[in-house]
């Protein structure tokens, strides 16, 4: 994976994509939601799951509508029917730490409702601040936040917090963006970095996809000490808590905490059981001892035999063992005879065998008890009790708690170049896609028979600066909408049901009939039945343009009153 | 035509032959995210580094063929 580039990584998902049959039912559905372009992720998770044979099939949620994407249960997000949800909060989310909590509360409260699948909700990447004299003063609020997102999971099964801010550590907070990507396309992580989430994200899906590990076997010659017993002597391995032999030591105090979090160790080695055991209860640099472990096979029988035994005696199925060996013949027998185990690679050198067994993640389970499992059940029903008693907030709510105000205004000098470059640029919500060039839209802004009509945004979080256009052409009592944009950056707040609404306002002053047109394309098909869900007929259609209309003597399209509207007249 | 150049463009957008007025209007598969691939893939071959002010505006094969010209890269 690393070894590939980023156009590489991106090419094979979209030859995957055209190649897969559409009723392929992938094993397991994801769903990706962020603050920002997260659909590039989406080929890194697809190409990491793909070298574990696992087969995802991955949903994206459009551009920043998180928050609309998991509060609306008719969301693009719940009619994937997604098995794990993850939610990626992007860097520069300082401005934003103290109201995130609040937000992943209400998003954790709506997907239980809508969903029973398992989610995942990153924390905020702090920023880092190598040159200044002291912390910046964005750093506290981050870290409280990510307290507190903790705090909240903690108290609700089946969701998980993924520590991308110890994560973006681990890589380098300098390298986990391109500011490339993060320019041209608003993708604020790096080609390293979206590597390193996707196995991340990857633990998360193990997890939920395949029952958790719980037995540990363990090889004794060069595993746990190093040397041969049997040829060497107990006094002659290398073990030991301060010399030659210390990685060893290391080594066996993390399996150690392993057993201490409820792993089950066993031994499965080819040796002579005495002089193994000998080594095991009475060397001094030892860790474990034979009461640690739950079950013992020292023999010169085949391993996969062993781990096959040591299963039955455990009461549990061998896809519950994970196997460390350092042979890779020993290792290579038990891949082929038992699939279903896991037989990770250790590292050649045993001074890295710790640090391996550390990230090694195969113990981990999404709930952590089956109690917990049930506690989600419970409190997923007790969510929609409250939800029928106090009417929880609905997407409106959430669009109203935006404070949004939206500005009409005819396109003036100043806002000409924008005006040109939205009709340029834009590809998704735009019905006609027509690209008039900077001479056309002159000449329409000269002309009695036009009104261009400018759109802008503000909302809690800023302002967005004009992010909407309509072309208005009068032709005796018919005013044509030529064109009606917005951009994709203010999309899933009904501030196109506001506009129209101002537009038939203004159009019905001069004009009895609004003419409204949609050209498709390949990338507008959400605005395909704009019209008619604003109250317009539809009048013709070909497969180039299908033409509607509306009676401005008529019921004027009404307003989802969830926005303020200031409007300025034509001079 | 710059051949390398020309590999690219094919390999990207999986074409037979690759004409000089190429560009997002006449090639489907040349979206955004294309766009953003291509550049690194430009970058990468031809050892560059483009400003992303520059990158916005290499929409066809022929522009980006003249910007390497003139930036001393074939």
């Amino acid at each position: 994976m690393t070894e590939l580039t980023y156009g590489q990584v991106q090419r094979n998902y979209r030859d995957h994509l055209k190649n897969a049959s559409v009723d392929t039912k992938a094993t397991i559905r994801v769903a990706l939601q962020s603050n920002f372009t997260i659909d590039p992720f989406a080929a890194y998770l697809w190409s990491v799951a793909a070298d574990e044979g696992v087969d995802v099939s991955v949903y994206c949620g459009p551009y920043d509508q998180y928050a609309q994407e998991f509060l609306a249960p008719d969301s693009g997000m719940y009619a994937s029917k997604p098995h794990i949800s993850f939610m990626i909060f992007g860097p520069g989310m300082e401005s934003r730490a103290e109201s995130i909590p609040d937000a992943v509360n209400t998003i954790i409260n709506a997907f239980a409702i809508n969903s029973d699948a398992a989610l995942v909700i990153s924390n905020l990447i702090s920023p880092s601040t190598p040159f200044r004299l002291s912390r910046s003063a964005d750093k506290i609020p981050v870290s409280l936040t990510n307290d507190a997102l903790d705090i909240i999971a903690q108290n609700k099964p089946g969701v998980r917090i993924l520590d991308i801010d110890g994560l973006a550590s681990f890589l380098g907070k300098e390298r986990i963006t391109d500011h490339k990507l993060h320019y041209l396309g608003k993708i604020d992580f790096s080609h390293a970095f979206m590597t390193l989430l996707a196995k991340k994200c990857m633990t998360y899906i193990r997890l939920i996809s395949s029952a958790p590990r719980k037995v540990l076997a363990l090889d004794l010659d060069n595993t746990l000490w190093g040397g041969i017993v049997g040829e060497d002597g107990i006094d002659s391995i290398s073990l030991s808590d301060s010399r030659a032999g210390q990685e060893f030591h290391d080594f066996q105090k993390e399996i150690k905490s392993l057993q201490e979090r409820g792993v089950l160790l066993a031994i499965c080695s080819k040796n002579n059981p005495e002089d193994a055991l000998n080594a095991i209860n009475n060397h001094p640099g030892m860790v474990l001892r034979e009461s640690d472990f739950s079950a013992i096979r020292i023999n010169w029988r085949n391993k996969d035999e062993n781990i096959r035994e040591i299963a039955s005696e455990l009461n549990l199925g061998t896809d519950s063992v994970v196997f460390l060996d350092d042979s890779p013949v020993e290792r290579g027998i038990v891949k082929t005879a038992l699939p279903e185990v896991a037989v990770p690679d250790l590292p050649g050198d045993p001074v890295l065998y710790a640090t391996f067994i550390k990230h090694l993640d195969l113990f981990e389970s999404f709930s952590n008890t089956e109690e917990d499992a049930n506690r989600v059940k419970m409190y997923a029903d007790q969510k929609k009790r409250d939800s029928a008693k106090n009417g929880f907030s609905s997407v409106e709510d959430y669009i109203r708690s935006l404070n949004i105000t939206l500005s009409v205004s005819p396109v003036s000098d100043k806002s000409f170049s924008r005006a040109c470059q939205l009709i340029m640029k834009t590809n998704q919500f735009n019905l006609t896609t027509r690209r008039h060039n900077e001479n056309a839209v002159k000449s329409f802004m000269s002309s009695p028979d036009y009104e261009l009509l400018a759109l802008s945004v503000q909302d809690s979080f800023g302002d967005s600066g004009i992010t909407g256009l309509a072309i208005l052409r009068y032709e005796s009592d018919k005013c044509v909408i030529d064109t009606l944009l917005l951009s994709c950056r203010i999309l899933g707040r009904r501030i196109e049901e506001t506009f129209i609404s101002e537009i038939a306002r203004r159009a019905a002053a001069k004009a009895s009939f609004l003419t409204g047109e949609y050209i498709p394309t390949r990338k507008n098909e959400q605005v395909s039945s704009f019209y008619e869900r604003m109250g317009f007929s539809n009048t013709s259609s070909t497969d180039n343009i299908v033409t509607y209309e509306l009676d401005l003597s008529g019921k004027l399209p009404d307003p989802p009153n969830l926005h303020m509207l200031k409007v300025e007249e034509h001079k | 035509m710059n051949e390398n150049l020309v590999e690219i463009f094919k390999r990207m957008f999986k074409l037979e032959e690759v004409k000089a007025d190429a560009s997002p209007d006449n090639l489907e598969a040349w979206d955004s995210y294309a766009h953003i691939e291509l550049i690194l893939e430009v970058e990468a071959s031809f050892g560059i580094s483009i400003s992303t002010s520059d990158a916005v505006e290499l929409t066809s094969f022929k522009k980006i063929e003249d910007y390497l010209a003139s930036h001393g890269a074939c």
